[in-house]
């Protein structure tokens, strides 16, 4: 039996919600829209050694562990910021998980910078990639079982302390 | 203590010895930064890639050193060698990708050959000029295919067997001749079993390379980071020592890592390499820009490609064992990610550090002081890596550190 | 018994060049129009794949590598070729080509 619109459409609504939270640095209320066994990875192919790798990788208790900690740690303070279009809805026949593939490039807005005279208020794209969602259909809003951001950037600069 | 105005701020305290300070325009300077590629990293060894990377014959990787392009290459002999990159006919770079198998057809040539795709010309694994389209009837007798094979470098697969070129035939230093001594720490551990590329990453820092390889080599800097501060300060920490090694090299010593204290679970105390006791760890500061970084479950190893006095090119690795059970690898990765990874922990801080640093030392900066001072018994925060470093720079480049305008002199002890 | 089936003649092009595998040994077919050759699968030049990058027309056969030329016919190397192609047996029998193949045709390629 196809997936009604209404079921595709509240997946499309979390993915986007969590674009809005984690643009807002709300990763606490980010990880409310996570199942318990949420598992999160950001993932790469290199044709460098022409292997997948795992670039980072945590359950919902670590990643809630590694926010916390963060005040405490030297960060750039430029913010991430997203754009996503949800490519495709796949609900499974049971109606009770489904998977999304969605589009997403994150830019830094800047703030420090190299020299924040010169950097801040400009935006650099900082990676492109998908992310590819697991989700759980309870019947109430969908909840993330899974979030691989697979990255097409393999050219992190500084990096990130933030989740992507 | 009061500030300084710009005659203090400009003098050096007189306590300060010619090899504690160095003058930052020797990170500055474009035509320093010419001179370093010249007489340094054209004649360096560099570890540019690991065996694992290509791992059956046929099979290639490229890459630049000192903006010379380079091929590396594995021959049905199983022999990894390196080449110029460059055709001998009219200085096409023949091969584009950054990896593949030269058993795969190509577009202008044929299997088992490299091919340069502009006029066809196609050679084989070993260098020789293979094949040349319409050679007779261009060249007649005058020029053919044995007078033009390509440029072949001098390549050693040693130490893990990481493949290590260098651009100087007249460097008559085998890779361990030249970095041994310093490396003798973590051979067994690297040699003792196939090693094999899990991690790959690349970061281009507005910093000069050298700034970089200082914080590579130092350890004060440990304050940067939450979790060594709250984990790492103890007695055990401050007893290792920091070594400097001829030619350049520095070690830093073993270390018992207390993870337990930094709320990520489980002790990497069960994972780790062949011959290496757990949580135990070595770095090895390789002249002019190489970094073998063992801790208890991963072996991580950076090589820098510098692009211009305040850009440099890091290309940072993570390495595990070839046999590695599926969980066995998730676990190091794991632990290589939390700590190394670009999203990890003191990897972005350490970056945040130099890029900093470089921020402030852009080319027509003024020099200032940048100070190496630091004596604690060759332990871990003493600043004997960066003195040591500094020592060979300045030789090699025959200018002072401290004052990049004179000629090189041994530092009065 | 060593005449083996390549394929069916039904759909296979006047012109066409195929690369099959006939009891693990593989083979390019080329149909001249009614009549066909089977040759093995790399020139003799610089084992180029000529299932990809052979072209049958107007009468002659091109790697279109570096161009060497034969006439198919016979198998004789025209043009720059500097070798001549093997060729298996053919016959084409109830709408089935068939070649005889009793071990591998090879050629000897010089190796550094």
């Amino acid at each position: 039996m196809p997936a009604s619109r209404d079921t595709i459409e509240s997946v499309k609504d979390a993915i986007y919600k969590s674009c809005l939270l984690l643009d807002d640095f709300k990763f606490k209320d980010w990880l409310e829209l996570c199942d318990s066994d949420f598992t999160y990875a950001i993932v790469a192919y290199s044709p460098e050694i022409r292997r997948d790798m795992t670039y980072f990788s945590g359950d919902r208790k670590q990643l809630a562990t590694m926010l916390d900690l963060l005040p405490k740690h030297n960060t750039d303070h430029s913010p991430l910021k997203r754009h996503a279009t949800v490519y495709d809805v796949a609900v499974d026949d049971s109606g009770k998980t489904a998977e999304a593939i969605t589009s997403v490039l994150i830019y830094q807005n800047m703030l420090d910078g190299i020299n924040s005279h010169i950097d801040a208020g400009e935006n650099r794209l900082f990676v492109v990639g998908r992310y590819l969602d697991t989700f759980r259909l309870n019947g109430g809003a969908p909840k993330f079982v899974r979030r691989h951001v697979r990255l097409e950037t393999r050219r992190l600069d500084k990096g990130s302390h933030w989740p992507l | 203590m009061p500030s300084r105005n710009a005659a203090q701020w400009n003098t050096p305290p007189n306590s300060l010895r010619i090899d504690e300070f160095v003058d930052s325009r020797i990170y500055s300077d474009p035509a320093i930064f010419e001179e370093e590629l010249e007489k340094i990293w054209k004649k360096s060894w560099l570890p540019v890639c690991h065996e694992s990377e290509l791992p059956e014959p046929y099979d290639f990787r490229t890459l630049t050193i000192a903006r010379e392009p380079i091929l590396v290459v594995r021959g049905p002999d199983n022999k990894i060698r390196a080449f110029l990159n460059v055709c001998p006919h009219r200085g096409m770079l023949i091969e584009r990708r950054p990896s593949g198998s030269f058993l795969e057809n190509q577009a202008s040539g044929n299997p088992k050959h490299m091919t340069c795709m502009f006029h066809g010309w196609q050679f084989d694994m070993k260098g020789n000029c293979a094949m040349i389209t319409r050679e007779k009837e261009g060249y007649q007798d005058r020029l053919s295919r044995k007078d033009l094979g390509l440029r072949e470098l001098r390549c050693e697969t040693t130490f893990g067997n990481f493949v290590w070129v260098t651009l100087d035939d007249n460097n008559t230093q085998s890779v361990n001749d030249w970095a041994g001594d310093a490396l003798a720490c973590i051979q067994k551990n690297l040699d003792a079993e196939p090693l094999e590329v899990f991690h790959y990453h690349k970061a281009i820092i507005g910093t000069n390379y050298k700034l970089w390889h200082d914080t590579n080599s130092e350890f004060y800097h440990d304050y940067m980071h939450y979790f060594n501060r709250i984990t790492g300060f103890t007695p055990e920490y401050f007893a290792r020592k920091n070594v400097a090694h001829k030619n350049g090299h520095v070690v830093v010593g073993t270390f018992e890592v207390q993870y337990e204290k930094y709320q990520l679970g489980k002790s990497r105390a069960e994972l780790s390499f062949p011959g290496l006791p757990p949580n135990q760890w070595f770095m090895v500061d390789l002249f002019p820009g190489a970094n073998f970084n063992l801790r208890g479950s991963a072996l991580r190893v950076d090589v820098m490609t510098p692009l211009s006095a305040d850009t440099v090119m890091i290309e940072f690795r993570g390495l595990g064992l070839k046999r590695d059970t599926a969980e066995e690898r998730m676990r190091r990765i794991e632990h290589h990610n939390s700590i190394w990874g670009p999203f990890g922990r003191n990897l972005h801080e350490d970056l945040l550090g130099v890029a900093g640093q470089g921020s402030a030392m852009l080319p027509g900066s003024e020099p200032r002081r940048i100070i190496q001072a630091r004596h604690e018994n060759e332990t871990i925060h003493d600043e004997v890596g960066m003195r040591h470093f500094y020592q060979e720079w300045g030789r090699r480049m025959n200018r002072l550190p401290s004052d990049p305008t004179r000629k090189y002199m041994e530092a009065a002890e | 018994m060593a005449w083996k089936r390549v394929c069916s003649v039904d759909g296979f092009a006047a012109n066409a060049v195929r690369k099959f595998t006939v009891d693990g040994v593989e083979v390019v077919a080329v149909n001249l129009g009614g009549d066909f050759r089977v040759i093995p699968p790399m020139c003799p030049h610089m084992e180029e794949p000529l299932g990809e990058s052979g072209l049958y027309q107007d009468g002659v056969f091109t790697c279109t590598k570096h161009l060497w030329q034969w006439d198919l016919k016979t198998g004789a190397k025209t043009g720059v070729a500097e070798r001549d192609i093997k060729m298996y047996r053919t016959k084409v029998e109830g709408g089935e080509l068939l070649a005889f193949i009793d071990k591998p045709l090879e050629y000897e390629y010089v190796e550094e």
